[in-house]
């Protein structure tokens, strides 16, 4: 005889294996702030790409500004510009990859939190049989 | 209202039924209405620029994940750019380089999103994607709609732009052709109006479509229309852009239709019927408010016998005269169980 209710769990326990375990493995492996961490270090490395194709791309629509700027020799000048830009577009992009993930994090503990809860309720309904 | 709802019910019944064959039916017109849009505006390069390669492409798509609509509308537009002028090729390849660090960093799932906001700006109704992303999705899906307004802007500068792009070379209008091309980007104060907008409008309706009040995706909605035209209208007239008023309006009447149609599909509550509930577990204390969505209820099918029962259920071949033992014995036993009496008393 089928229990209805202890496959109505494994069900469950089975969907979130098949769709959502990739995305939110992650969540039980690292506390929150040692995901965001990680996340923050990745975000760091893109970002510093992506800002330096930034730094070409508006050089490229002002080449004789550029030009004129090098051939001042005002180095110094340009570095701080591209420093102080730099660090801006840093702090905005990693603010938003902290939310974000922060906010990935507590939606994928919760989903783990809810597996753990249809595994528990398996594990005690394979327990009641056992003991008949 | 009955009616709608007997549609809306056949069509999640047969979507759910033929998942399988839809989905990629849907990715091959998704893909098809991009290529069709890049190639009526910037189909430069006329080998890949025509129906049968759109077809093509859209068939390939069609069999891949989303993000390969992404991949290849990015490189159909980069060789469009290459046919129109190198320097504008160079300024896209690091437009789009630029854009996937940011889209695949923060919002790498949505693809669809990025692709139906070029698609939509072209139609004069991009107001839905935030609405609809910010209804449906998380407020971060806004990334997905700035990645695509900013490809948008891009490309039609460069269309607007073409026929000075493909003026003869020389140094000095090689160095023009960047200005004009990086110009689209940083000098278009149109496009990051609309990127603020369209921003502050997507986190206003994530925050009031989540709010426990009735009617909260109806607020919300109501709410980020409200929001797009005040906006727009106001930073249209700072910055002293005209002839976009009218589309203003129209297309944000179109994109509320849109998005009150995506709340019947995917959320229709009926508050009338609300119920509220206390109860408690081992853990916690609940204090829980339902909200039953409206459904038409499945009509139950009863099914009559007439004649012979005892054969419900079973093929009977009509063609033999005679019964085997075997079919003898249990047809014995089945009328016996039927008519409850002891099977010996049938031999």
């Amino acid at each position: 005889m089928i229990n209805e209710k202890r496959v109505e769990e494994l069900y469950r326990m089975a969907v979130y294996d098949e769709n959502d375990d990739k995305k939110y493995h992650q969540m039980g492996e690292y506390y929150m702030w040692d995901y965001v961490g990680k996340e923050l270090l990745k975000s760091f490395f893109s970002g510093t790409c992506a800002f330096a194709l930034l730094v070409v791309f508006v050089a490229l629509g002002n080449l004789d500004g550029v030009v004129s700027l090098v051939n001042q020799m005002n180095l110094r000048n340009l570095a701080v510009i591209i420093i102080a830009g730099y660090v801006g577009f840093q702090v905005i992009y990693l603010m938003i990859t902290g939310v974000l993930y922060a906010i990935r994090y507590r939606e994928g503990h919760r989903s783990l939190h809810n597996y753990e809860v249809h595994l528990k309720r398996a594990r005690r309904m394979l327990r009641r049989k056992g003991k008949r | 209202m009955t009616k709608l709802l007997e549609i809306k019910d056949l069509l999640i019944r047969f979507y759910s039924k033929y998942e399988k064959f839809i989905f990629p039916v849907v990715k091959f017109a998704v893909a098809l209405a991009l290529l069709t849009v890049i190639n009526t505006n910037i189909g430069f390069m006329q080998k890949i620029s025509t129906v049968p390669a759109a077809l093509v492409l859209s068939l390939i798509c069609a069999v891949l994940p989303v993000n390969a609509i992404l991949w290849i509308g990015a490189l159909v537009v980069l060789a469009d750019m290459y046919a129109l002028s190198v320097e504008v090729a160079v300024a896209t390849l690091i437009l789009f380089a630029i854009l996937f660090f940011i889209y695949f960093r923060f919002a790498p799932k949505n693809g669809l999103t990025v692709i139906l906001t070029p698609i939509c700006f072209k139609l004069n109704i991009p107001y839905v994607m935030p609405v609809g992303c910010s209804l449906l999705r998380s407020a971060y899906s806004v990334i997905g709609v700035i990645c695509g307004t900013v490809v948008f802007y891009f490309l039609d500068g460069i269309h607007r732009n073409a026929a000075t792009l493909t003026s003869t070379a020389e140094d000095a209008q090689s160095l023009s052709r960047f200005d004009i091309s990086v110009g689209q980007f940083l000098g278009n104060k149109e496009m990051y109006l609309v990127i603020l907008i369209f921003v502050v409008t997507a986190v206003v309706v994530y925050c009031v479509r989540r709010l426990e009040v009735d009617n909260a995706w109806t607020i919300a909605i109501f709410s980020g229309i409200l929001i797009q035209i005040a906006g727009l209208f106001v930073g249209y007239l700072v910055m002293g852009i005209t002839g976009k008023m009218l589309w203003l309006v129209i297309g944000n009447i179109i994109s509320l239709f849109l998005s009150f149609v995506l709340q019947f599909l995917f959320m229709n509550l009926d508050y009338a019927r609300t119920e509220r509930v206390q109860f408690e577990d081992d853990e916690y204390y609940y204090y829980v408010k339902a909200v039953p969505k409206k459904m038409v209820a499945v009509r139950e099918v009863t099914v009559k016998h007439f004649g012979n029962t005892a054969s419900m259920g079973k093929r009977i071949d009509h063609s033999r005269r005679k019964l085997t033992q075997e079919e003898e014995e249990n047809s014995r036993k089945v009328i016996a169980k039927e008519l409850d009496i002891d099977e010996d008393l049938l031999k």
